[in-house]
């Protein structure tokens, strides 16, 4: 039987108790989370999770939903292949 | 969806076994056709995990294929004579005696505050879990057929045909506007060459990746109509083979594959009537369905869903007996797009949205927004909106 | 937020951590550290963990050997696991030219007892089996320098800070400086704090910064890019480097690559937005390297300040001009990996204590003066 756990995050595998914990060492701003769980680090940058965590954050600070923010998203929004970034040649084509 | 019928099938192989695929399969449909339930393990815990959510937003269902590591087969087609590995687990995903961890680490992992003592174990620790971390070996071969990157330009770029998307699409192309690129990442019979944006960057251009080349697009008008990204929720084992969201069950449905027989339905959202509608369809039953997702007290099984407990009325915990868990948690709208071009975001009933004037304009000039990644909710709204940004582009672009 | 504290930390980068972490250690903890955004939101959180002593300059050497000693102790002093690995860092070298710029700093590095060793394109083979050798004439190795995760360490400071009283106030951006009495009256976003000495660890801002107070400081801060690769089996060792073109990669803990390349042609400055020049330049460099990444893929990119100093050495002084600022800033993308000493060092400064190191190499006016030896071993 696998043991109890409740995932936030797949991806890097990081659980409520690990986020708990993060929060009420005293770093309860999303970047920081982010930054000490790795939580949104992983594959997904996000997609899973974000939502959760911005409302077990509004839950445990007592902060709004609302005025808690989203992590800086960046690009690329899918894992892109290196072999198609190296192009071998470029090609401009103007329609 | 066209039949499954004999003469469409072909083989792939699974761990060094055969497995019948069809023309229609994704790689993860034909695996779950047959049987299959543990793709992967976890990164830290090596837990079982399975096909999750169905459109290439986990990594749940990542395998080596034909010597690529880390392919979402929820979004790649099966081909004949694929060969297709687990990649994480030993002896064998299915089989993993490294779910050792699960049981040693019995709550969480936290990597900043373990093997500090003693320190001259150090460096075989970080061996070690180096070792563990990742077993995605290199790819095997190089130089792969990458046709080069392309630079484009065009009047308008539509970012996904959903609902307001593909309103969107036909009315610039019924106003004429000639060079009009609309790009749309869902597997399905309408669209058997999905292409997904994946970055604005500072130049102007929008990154478009399709399965064998890059496009950076410039466009005069870009209207973002990405809709909404269903989420899970955080049940206790809710990680297990056999928990799905509607978007699998549905991609598994299309095929005439049931995701599972008995079903328990958690929490409420829109796609509620689309899954019990899979669900008939592929001859499963709903045993069970819990709006309130804390009601349910965790998910039983050991490498697949057996099962759920649940507090009933009056707090009694009773265990109800299922092989698929459908969470329907929020529909958080996918504004990764938009953040990553600086548009404004604003938060409507605690999603961050886009933000956008009547008109579809969004804080960035040339770049428009519709549908449900603005906020909407009702069809009729979303639709609505699809056509009035479209009458907005047609204006900037000097009409027709 | 307190209306006084006897120090104001600037920057809650890991200068400024260090340097307070240090301050406590010698008995003093009336500080407050501010910092505009998140707790090290500057490029302390943003770069790629690298931890070398080749550099070119002694005074560079002598800052990264004396930090690399105090990083194998921290952790443990801490209670923090920030993943140190001394995988070891291969320069390589692709021109006479290179190789001769290796050589010389080798040499150099060798006084210091730093047992970097000069080797050539076989042994630059061995150590990195997978990559693709054909353009390399030679390297240099240094076995003891490796990579760290910066994440944890950051945190593990601002803990241990705030257990000793210690307020950190992020979010907190610091508006107009004006002189009181012996010290300095700050106005921020959060609020008015009076205090008696300053020091500007403000990374990418220490230039604005110190303009608030009347200092004028010749850094500048420049964009760097970096990205991620999705996690792969470990394969790499050491941190690469190629001279010609400032490229490096590592492998992480969790398996991803990370990496950086000095970018050619005009590039951007603002670490917020992405260029694809840059993935078009680093995905061309890796695989022509390590051809099997073809299929490997990018999993996100970012991007930080390099606080670049007139000769990429730091300026670690008092301000000539203005009494009680202190400033520690023109890192040129190695603060991280000289941090320990940087702290220790300002923290002497500031209390009138003996700096482990000579003073002369750091100070402002050296360039005045022309007093100055340029760091060549910048990379990314």
């Amino acid at each position: 039987m696998p043991t109890r756990k409740a995932f936030v995050c797949l991806c890097e595998d990081v659980t409520m108790e690990e986020l708990r914990n993060a929060i009420h060492r005293g770093f309860p701003d999303i970047e920081e989370i982010k930054r000490m769980t790795g939580i949104a680090t992983g594959p997904c940058q996000g997609k899973q999770c974000l939502h959760t965590l911005r409302t077990l954050l509004a839950q445990e600070t007592g902060m709004k939903l609302e005025d808690i923010p989203l992590t800086t998203l960046r690009p690329p929004a899918v894992p892109t292949p290196f072999g198609q970034w190296a192009a071998a040649k470029k090609e401009d084509v103007t329609r | 969806m066209p039949d499954t019928s004999e003469k469409d099938s072909f083989e792939i192989t699974f761990n060094g076994k055969h497995v019948r695929a069809y023309a229609v399969d994704t790689i993860a449909a034909a695996l779950v056709r047959s049987g299959v339930h543990v793709f992967s393990r976890s990164m830290k815990f090596h837990r079982p995990r399975g096909y999750y959510c169905g459109s290439g937003r986990c990594i749940s269902c990542v395998m080596r294929v034909n010597g690529i590591p880390g392919v979402r087969t929820c979004s790649t087609p099966a081909a004949p004579g694929m060969v297709v590995s687990t990649e994480r687990g030993f002896p064998s995903s299915s089989h993993d005696i490294l779910s050792v961890f699960d049981h040693v680490f019995r709550k969480e992992f936290d990597y900043q505050h373990r093997f500090i003592r003693p320190s001259f174990m150090t460096p075989l620790f970080q061996m070690i879990i180096r070792r563990l971390a990742s077993s995605s070996r290199l790819p095997d071969s190089e130089g792969l057929d990458f046709a080069p990157f392309e630079r484009r330009s065009c009047d308008a770029l539509i970012i996904g045909r959903g609902v307001s998307g593909s309103v969107a699409h036909a009315r610039l192309q019924g106003a004429g506007v000639r060079s009009l690129i609309t790009v749309d990442n869902r597997m399905g019979p309408e669209n058997n060459a999905p292409s997904t944006a994946f970055g604005f960057y500072e130049d102007g251009e929008v990154g478009v990746l399709s399965s064998n080349r890059i496009h950076l697009i410039k466009a005069m008008a870009v209207l973002i109509a990405t809709g909404r990204n269903e989420v899970g929720l955080p049940l206790v084992n809710g990680d297990l083979p056999g928990v799905m969201l509607p978007e699998a069950v549905h991609q598994l449905a299309l095929r005439r594959i049931r995701a599972g027989n008995h079903a328990v339905i958690v929490g409420m959202n829109d796609l509620k009537e689309r899954v019990e509608r899979d669900l008939r369809s592929s001859g499963a039953s709903a045993v069970a369905s819990y709006r309130d997702p804390t009601s349910v007290v965790r998910v039983l099984g050991r490498r697949c869903v057996r099962g759920v407990e649940a507090r009933g009325t009056g707090g009694v915990t009773n265990r109800v007996k299922c092989d698929l868990v459908v969470p329907l948690g929020p529909l958080v709208p996918s504004v990764e797009l938009a953040q990553q071009a600086g548009c404004e975001l604003s938060v409507i009933n605690g999603l961050w949205c886009v933000k956008s004037d009547p008109e579809g304009r969004t804080s960035i000039p040339g770049i428009f927004a519709s549908g449900a990644v603005t906020g909407l909710v009702r069809s009729e709204d979303r639709i609505a909106s699809g056509e009035v940004a479209a009458s907005a582009i047609v204006n900037l672009l000097g009409g027709s | 937020m307190n209306e006084r504290a006897h120090i104001a930390i600037i920057g809650s980068g890991i200068t400024g951590l260090s340097t307070a972490y240090s301050l406590v250690n010698k008995g003093f903890n009336d500080i407050v550290i501010l910092d505009k955004g998140h707790l090290s939101s500057g490029a302390s959180t943003r770069n790629g963990g690298g931890i070398r002593a080749q550099f070119l300059t002694e005074e560079n050497i002598m800052l990264a050997k004396w930090s690399i000693e105090r990083f194998k102790r921290l952790g443990k002093e801490l209670n923090v696991n920030f993943w140190f690995r001394q995988g070891g860092y291969l320069f390589v070298a692709e021109s006479e030219e290179e190789m001769l710029t290796l050589k010389k700093a080798a040499n150099l590095q060798r006084r210091f007892n730093l047992g970097t060793r000069i080797i050539d394109c076989d042994g630059v083979q061995m150590i990195v089996p997978d990559m693709v050798c054909r353009t390399v004439i030679g390297g240099s190795y240094r076995k003891d320098d490796g990579t760290l995760f910066p994440f944890p360490l950051l945190f593990a400071y601002a803990e241990r800070l705030r257990a000793h009283g210690i307020a950190i106030e992020t979010h907190c951006e610091l508006r107009k400086v004006e002189m009181s009495g012996n010290g300095f009256e700050l106005s921020t976003t959060r609020g008015l704090i009076r205090v008696d000495m300053v020091l500007d660890a403000a990374g990418g801002w220490s230039r604005d910064v110190g303009a608030m107070f009347g200092a004028k400081l010749p850094t500048q801060p420049v964009r760097h890019q970096i990205m991620a690769s999705e996690p792969l089996a470990p394969f790499l060792d050491p941190m690469v480097v190629t001279l010609k073109d400032g490229f490096y990669m590592s492998q992480g803990a969790r398996g991803e690559l990370i990496g950086g390349i000095t970018e050619s042609g005009a590039h951007g400055s603002d670490p917020g937005k992405s260029s694809t020049e840059f993935c078009r330049q680093i995905s061309t460099r890796m695989i022509s390297l390590f051809p099997r990444l073809s299929a490997a893929r990018m999993m996100r990119q970012w991007a930080g300040f390099y606080d670049m100093s007139p000769d990429a050495n730091p300026i670690l002084d008092e301000a000539p001009n203005v009494d009680d600022l202190f400033v520690a800033c023109g890192f040129s993308g190695h603060g991280f990996m000289i941090s320990p000493a940087v702290g220790e060092f300002m923290a002497c400064l500031m209390i009138g204590e003996k700096p482990p190191f000579h003073r002369d190499p750091y100070r402002l006016t050296r360039f005045d003066l022309g007093r100055v030896s340029r760091e060549a071993l910048v990379i990314g």
